[in-house]
């Protein structure tokens, strides 16, 4: 007799009246556990600081496919938080192994080969350029935010919000957000008609216990490897090297920026309506050689500006990945190279709209 | 099979068809030879630029399947009860019957669905272990279409080996940035990069704008 057989056969002899023991069983389980979980984001908040408070607080890990112009990718990610502190690692499951890790306010990135990129996380967290957290409110009049129920994502109850924009000119979003914790299950980037352009998708996820990475004191600050923080199945094919927690590493590559910087030579006329320089900084290039670098936002979009010597190579023309895209040319004998997550043509906008005024600097 | 047609179809296949275009797409495949075969088509000729291992056999398969269903034995007809009319018997018959042979079309169509419509969108990474081969083709530009395996005018000679097609990237997978010159890679990288990590909002998204930086892959 087979299991399965045999277990109907012993369902059917119970006794008329009595229960099965499973849920009971279950749910004795469920309250012996520790209750180590990490603490859950206030569930009055606002959907979207409710969301970035989530994804800043708590450890969890789980499988997420990426989905872009009819292409799956598999990934895997795993993030504890540890005294305020975010712990995250991103790898490819699929094709040629990829990998991207952080610890606090560091970035390190093997995207092909033995390249790797180091930067230093320099967001806000959850808050916007204006240094506030995202509310809805602030996105008018160029999105338009909605709630459009409820739906299931990774076995896990969901609300929809959904981020229309006003225009063609910037995307917009639809978050899956997972009820009880706030989290973002499901992501789709949206075009002007809400047609879907890129999605990442939980398939799995599993919150972990507040604290350090079980057996792992420090996950990434020490002298550790992704691949041993990874699943030993993990096809990387060599390690990213340590990196010393709290500044960048000496000679890491990782840039130090100097935020505001108050002479510049470099201004914009005619940005894209809605957009605004949010943010000025001095940085240096993966050769160290100077940099400037502008954040155009229009308080959910953002676009990168570089202006670098002329001397160095640099993109001449358009280019992109996925739905991210990139502008480049010379102007005023500097390499101009503008960076995205928008669309093409207002990519190329910010590019057209950066001026050069020598006497104001630089 | 009008132009239109065709273009649904080789939309279909690049994956770029209207959503609403798909169902009536793939009747109209199910029904018409000619765009069966340009479907097939269409399919090795992004194999072949995949460097996929394509066996023939699979052309067949939904016919076979929508055969073995026609000839599997039926036992599914319910028994009218007795004190039933005969009128009431024969109802219960028919509609049995109108059920398996839609239970039969649905098999076939998923069947259908399974070999012609799905493999397109989850591309298969190329076989690690060679095959007889059958035809080769060596590079985009340079490529010369498999001879006689699979083509729609000799379905009944497919031949069950495996048709080995050389990956079109032996180069290498292709460049994550579509940019004229590939040396620009690592460098557009790291501007992406840190983009990312000090552009005030990618904190909202959390290690979300990561998963393009990392998941995305051209080429395949």
């Amino acid at each position: 007799m087979k299991p399965d057989a045999e277990s109907a056969a012993v369902r059917h002899q119970r006794p008329p009246g009595t229960r099965p023991l499973g849920p009971l069983v279950a749910a004795l389980v469920l309250l012996a556990s520790p209750l180590t979980a990490s603490p859950l984001p206030d569930p009055d908040l606002e959907p979207f600081e409710r969301m970035g408070q989530a994804l800043g607080s708590l450890s969890y890990q789980g499988i997420l496919v990426y989905s872009h112009q009819n292409r799956m990718e598999t990934l895997r990610i795993q993030q504890w938080v540890v005294d305020g502190r975010v712990q995250a690692v991103l790898e490819s499951l699929s094709g040629q192994p990829r990998l991207i890790q952080q610890d606090g306010p560091q970035v390190l990135c093997r995207l092909s080969g033995e390249h790797l990129i180091a930067v230093a996380q320099r967001a806000l967290g959850q808050r916007t350029s204006s240094g506030q957290p995202l509310k809805a409110r602030d996105l008018a009049p160029h999105y338009l935010v909605q709630s459009q129920g409820q739906t299931r994502v990774a076995g896990r109850q969901t609300q929809v919000m959904a981020i229309t924009p006003g225009d063609d000119l910037r995307y917009g979003y639809r978050f899956y957000l997972d009820t009880e914790t706030g989290l973002p299950l499901k992501m789709d980037l949206l075009d002007a008609d809400t047609a879907i352009i890129e999605q990442i998708m939980f398939t799995s996820l599993t919150l972990e216990p507040a604290g350090p990475r079980p057996g792992t004191a420090a996950p990434l600050s020490s002298p550790t490897t992704a691949g041993a923080l990874s699943a030993p199945t993990t096809d990387v094919p060599s390690a990213i090297p340590p990196v010393a927690a709290g500044s960048p590493a000496p000679g890491s590559g990782i840039p130090e920026a100097t935020s505001n910087p108050a002479v510049t030579a470099w201004t914009f006329q005619d940005l894209p309506p809605g957009f605004n320089l949010a943010l000025t900084e001095r940085i240096p290039d993966a050769a160290g050689n100077p940099m400037e670098h502008f954040i155009i936002s229009d308080g959910l979009a953002t676009i990168s500006v570089y202006v670098e010597s002329a001397a160095q190579e640099g993109l001449n023309g358009a280019s992109r990945i996925g739905a991210i895209h990139a502008q480049g040319g010379k102007i005023a004998g500097h390499q101009v190279t503008v960076v995205g997550e928008a669309p093409a043509r207002t990519v190329a906008a910010v590019l057209s709209a950066v001026r050069h005024q020598p006497e104001s600097g630089g | 099979m009008s132009e239109q047609q065709r273009e649904h179809v080789s939309a279909l296949a690049d994956g770029e068809l209207d959503p609403d275009l798909i169902g009536p797409t793939i009747s109209a495949l199910e029904a018409n030879a000619d765009l069966k075969a340009r479907w097939e088509h269409y399919g090795l000729i992004g194999a072949a630029l995949r460097g996929e291992v394509v066996s023939p056999e699979y052309r067949t398969l939904a016919a076979r399947v929508r055969e073995q269903l026609k000839t599997e034995p039926v036992p599914l007809l319910t028994l009218p009860k007795a004190g039933h009319s005969r009128h009431h018997g024969q109802r219960q018959d028919t509609r049995s019957r109108r059920g398996t042979y839609a239970g039969i079309a649905l098999a076939a169509s998923a069947a259908f669905l399974v070999v012609y419509a799905l493999p397109p969108l989850f591309s298969v990474r190329p076989a690690t272990q060679p095959s007889p081969i059958l035809a080769q083709v060596s590079a985009p530009g340079t490529t010369t279409l498999p001879v006689s395996p699979v083509t729609a005018a000799n379905p009944g000679e497919v031949s069950p080996r495996l048709v080995r097609l050389e990956p079109s990237s032996v180069k290498g997978p292709a460049p994550r940035w579509h940019a004229a010159e590939p040396k620009l890679q690592p460098k557009l990288d790291h501007l992406l990069l840190n983009h990312q990590a000090s552009s005030p909002v990618s904190g909202i998204k959390g290690f979300f704008p990561y998963a393009t930086v990392v998941g995305y892959e051209a080429g395949r």
